[in-house]
């Protein structure tokens, strides 16, 4: 019984202001109750804007997919060998640990934030491990010392940010300088030369069956995981909710500080993988690995649709930005252009992708 | 007086004035006058119109209908700072100044006097300052180099004054400026009177009826966006004024409610407050609330309202006293806490605090319920998606579909989907802050009626903070009036209360 007063509940001179009694018993399958509200009259679709040209809102929605199928469209024409299963390969190695970040990145924005530090977290952890496993033999205990430094690093990061209460950018600006100056402090700027073939093949310079790179295999997973998290486990809504409007989210009880400080952690986490990955295809650890690659990391995730402001976001779309990028930097060396144009086009090609995508 | 002949007796005259939003007619044909060097009051209940009105003529809204006129000429304003330029400036409830300038900056911020090479010249700046507060003689309980972000919420409703005065206004409209005020009121009816001698006319918007009959010299009654009456205060009283402001509205509506007598009940303690202390906001407020009731608390703008929701709800801390629920002594040191003792909080702010606005329907409604569906670490969508449905089809939110993002839905459609949020978690108390400002009269009877509905199982209870007395009035089994901090009454006969009786009550006028 939801009106216990029955149809004489109201007294008013005006009919028309008087409320709809006829309520539905809400009982029903979810289905007969989604189409119940599609019936309802609806007033507030004139307020919704519409103006919009529906093609252009697809451009919009998927500008990321846009710009990557231009890009790959357009090298095929010029280069024969750009569209080969090589190359690609080849393209995915390369953006493997960009794509690793991305994943973590993504939800560092999404929940409002940014970190600055997960190049110089990339280097650190790539040092450690490589000298862990060369003192010790165990690419097991090289690689729990590197995630250890990654989740020390993005716990580090969150407490500052939340119960520190100083920005995000400044907490992780001063990271990225204490981590890196930790990677050369370490051996004194001399990089790591690594021999143990385990490691090697663990990580990075090992092809699955003779043709599938096994970082690529090891980004598939953190990608499925990542997406999983952000989509369907509540930790993924408490992000969404926290970067969308903190406040709101606080007064429905969500537990932002913790929420922000996890969201650090994994991006600690992954930054710390991608460093192991990259020793390892190299078989080599340089404490300047990685410098200015957090830029490319952001712009991969903004390229993907994630709203620098938090809130809104998705790991596809960051995959598909930083695909995007490794394919622009692959196809202009393959056409011939220098590391100074790619910079170019990368700059160019985000500023665009960002106008065409941006709301109104 | 000394207007001078010219046209007419008045600086500015407005005609018949028509504004309507989405669901809402604000004003329906408003008239209003003001004469050169007047304190003329804007009175009514919340939601009769006048802060529409007054922002039709700082060019904030415009006007559907009918005229305005300055000095005779017909203007018609389509932004503030138009309205600015021809003398109209007002002190906005919400501060506008810059925290980490001083005074001095903040009154001339835009103007700055320049010498050579565009460069600020901060000898002038001060000195026109100096020059400015010397003109009005204007006693500042503090020094034009304080910076604005070390000045109290009075201080800064002062330096606004000056701010508009710098722009040569010649009509200021204050909206609930004492609101907040306690040590400064003085200094800032002296101000009033000043401004009144040089010939600067005042719009004053005010809940309080004492002070409005001390300082105003004329006041406009507006009341469902209908004016009422304009007259001189001294024809009139307390109770006069009242009884224009609260007489029979258009559109009310209101219903019968079955109301078992709290005595035939078997009452169990929900709520206890005992000696709630917060800082000096609120002083040793004690009350309680039983399952199966819904308690109102009403009284004016800074009588402690928001604070004490805030608090029960552990957004704010206390500085003493206790809260018990169900006969627990609740320890709160944040929502997290008030949530798992099954309290749930709608708070006065729904788009900041209620909503995250860029996010669906259902994403908001199901926030509050994520964490009690997970199986493994996974969110059980199905289960939460037939939840909120539910809800949206009990609470009739009118929304195309669930994917909706709550910024395109009507104000009254975005307090249900905050409503919703809570009632899938089945809250034992439910705490309503202010629930009714800013949505329309359908929506404001509907939400009245989800209230009643909530507790008519006696499972629990609701606490509903509201100065809309129909809301008190119409809703409640009880009521707490509060006045400054602290309950000076308590009804338990709310229903047979007249709007007028209550309206007494919580001007501190205790009967």
């Amino acid at each position: 019984m939801l009106c216990p007063w029955g149809k004489n509940f109201y007294i008013g001179q005006s009919k028309e202001l008087l409320p709809n009694f006829e309520h539905r018993e809400a009982n029903g399958s979810v289905k007969e109750l989604e189409a119940g509200l599609r019936t309802e009259k609806d007033e507030e679709r004139s307020v919704r804007k519409l103006a919009k040209k529906p093609l252009l809102q697809h451009l919009q929605a998927n500008v990321a997919l846009v710009v990557f199928g231009v890009v790959i469209v357009t090298f095929s024409l010029f280069n024969p060998r750009f569209l080969t299963f090589d190359n690609f390969a080849n393209i995915g190695r390369q953006a493997a640990m960009i794509i690793t970040m991305a994943c973590g990145m993504t939800m560092v924005i999404v929940a409002g934030n940014i970190d600055l530090s997960v190049a110089s977290t990339l280097s650190l952890a790539g040092m450690l491990s490589g000298l862990v496993v060369e003192a010790t033999g165990s690419t097991l205990f090289a690689l729990a010392i590197a995630l250890g430094l990654g989740i020390f690093a993005g716990m580090t990061n969150g407490l500052l940010v939340t119960r520190g209460r100083i920005p995000s950018f400044l907490v992780t600006l001063g990271m990225m300088g204490i981590l890196r100056g930790m990677a050369m402090l370490v051996t004194g700027t001399k990089p790591v030369v690594i021999y143990n073939e385990t490691f090697w093949r663990s990580f990075g310079d090992f092809d699955i069956l003779g043709f599938f790179p096994i970082s690529i295999l090891w980004t598939i997973g953190i990608v499925i995981l990542s997406h999983v998290l952000l989509t369907y486990a509540s930790l993924g809504r408490y992000i969404y909710a926290t970067g969308g409007n903190i406040e709101a989210a606080y007064f429905t009880g969500v537990n932002t500080k913790r929420t922000i400080v996890v969201t650090f952690v994994i991006m600690g986490l992954l930054a710390a993988l991608s460093g192991v990955m990259f020793a390892s295809r190299m078989h080599a650890a340089r404490p300047g690995t990685g410098e200015g690659m957090e830029l490319n990391v952001i712009a991969a995730v903004i390229l993907g649709g994630t709203s620098l402001a938090g809130g809104k976001g998705t790991i596809i779309g960051s995959i598909i930005g930083a695909l995007t990028i490794g394919t622009l930097n692959n196809g202009l060396i393959i056409l011939g252009f220098n590391t100074h144009v790619q910079m170019l086009v990368r700059g160019l090609v985000i500023i665009l992708a960002v106008l065409i995508a941006r709301e109104k | 007086m000394r207007e001078a002949k010219r046209m007419s007796e008045f600086i500015m005259e407005l005609r018949n004035i028509k504004k309507s939003f989405p669901g809402v007619q604000a004003l329906r044909g408003v008239d209003f006058t003001l004469k050169a060097g007047e304190v003329h009051a804007l009175l009514g209940e919340n939601g009769a119109g006048k802060s529409t009105l007054v922002k039709i003529i700082m060019g904030v809204y415009r006007k559907d209908e009918g005229n305005m006129f300055l000095n005779g000429r017909e203007v018609d304003f389509l932004t503030p700072e138009q309205a600015q330029s021809h003398g109209i400036s007002m002190v906005f409830q919400e501060l506008s100044l810059i925290p980490y300038l001083d005074v001095a900056q903040n009154i001339l911020l835009g103007r700055e006097p320049k010498g050579r090479g565009g460069l600020i010249r901060y000898k002038d700046l001060y000195f026109q300052a100096q020059a400015l507060v010397k003109k009005y003689h204007i006693d500042i309980p503090f020094d034009l180099r304080d910076k604005v972000i070390s000045l109290s919420r009075g201080q800064c409703q002062i330096v606004e004054i000056l701010k508009a005065l710098s722009r040569e206004a010649k009509i200021l409209i204050l909206d609930e400026p004492t609101a907040s005020l306690t040590k400064e009121e003085h200094t800032l009816y002296q101000i009033i009177n000043t401004l009144k001698e040089r010939g600067v006319s005042i719009i004053y918007i005010s809940h309080r009826l004492e002070e409005v009959l001390r300082i105003c010299d004329r006041i406009t009654v507006l009341r469902d966006g209908v004016k009422v009456a304009t007259e001189n205060v001294d024809v009139l009283n307390m109770d006069k004024v009242i009884e224009m402001m609260t007489g029979k509205k258009m559109e009310s509506i209101s219903y019968i409610r079955n109301v078992q007598k709290a005595s035939e009940k078997v009452q169990r303690v929900l709520l206890e407050v005992k000696n709630l202390s917060i800082s000096r906001r609120v002083f040793e407020v004690s009350f309680q609330v039983n399952y199966g009731e819904v308690v109102g608390v009403t009284g004016l703008i800074g009588s402690g309202k928001s604070e004490i929701a805030l608090a029960l709800f552990g957004i704010n801390p206390i500085q003493g006293g206790e809260i018990w629920v169900d006969g627990q002594k609740l320890v709160i040191r944040s929502p997290m806490d008030t949530i798992k003792a099954g309290i749930a909080l709608v708070p006065e702010d729904r788009k900041r605090q209620g909503l995250v606005l860029m996010h669906s329907v259902e994403s908001n409604i199901a926030l509050s319920v994520v964490r009690d569906y997970v199986k493994f670490g996974w969110v059980q969508q199905g289960i939460i998606r037939k939840k909120v449905l539910e809800q949206v089809s009990r609470l009739m939110i009118k929304t195309p579909n669930l994917q909706q993002k709550a910024q395109y839905l009507s104000g009254g459609n975005q307090q249900k989907v905050v409503l919703g949020k809570w009632l899938v978690r089945k809250p034992k108390l439910l705490i309503l802050d202010e629930p009714t400002v800013g949505i329309d009269v359908k929506a404001k009877a509907e939400l009245r009626r989800y209230v009643r509905e909530m507790v008519a199982d006696g499972e629990c209870g609701v606490l509903f903070f509201s100065s809309d007395l129909n809301d008190i009035i119409q809703t409640c089994d009880r009521a707490l009036v509060l006045y400054r901090g602290r309950v000076i009454q308590e009804y338990t006969d709310v229903m047979s209360m007249g709007e007028e009786f209550l309206y007494r009550a919580i001007q501190g006028v205790v009967a």
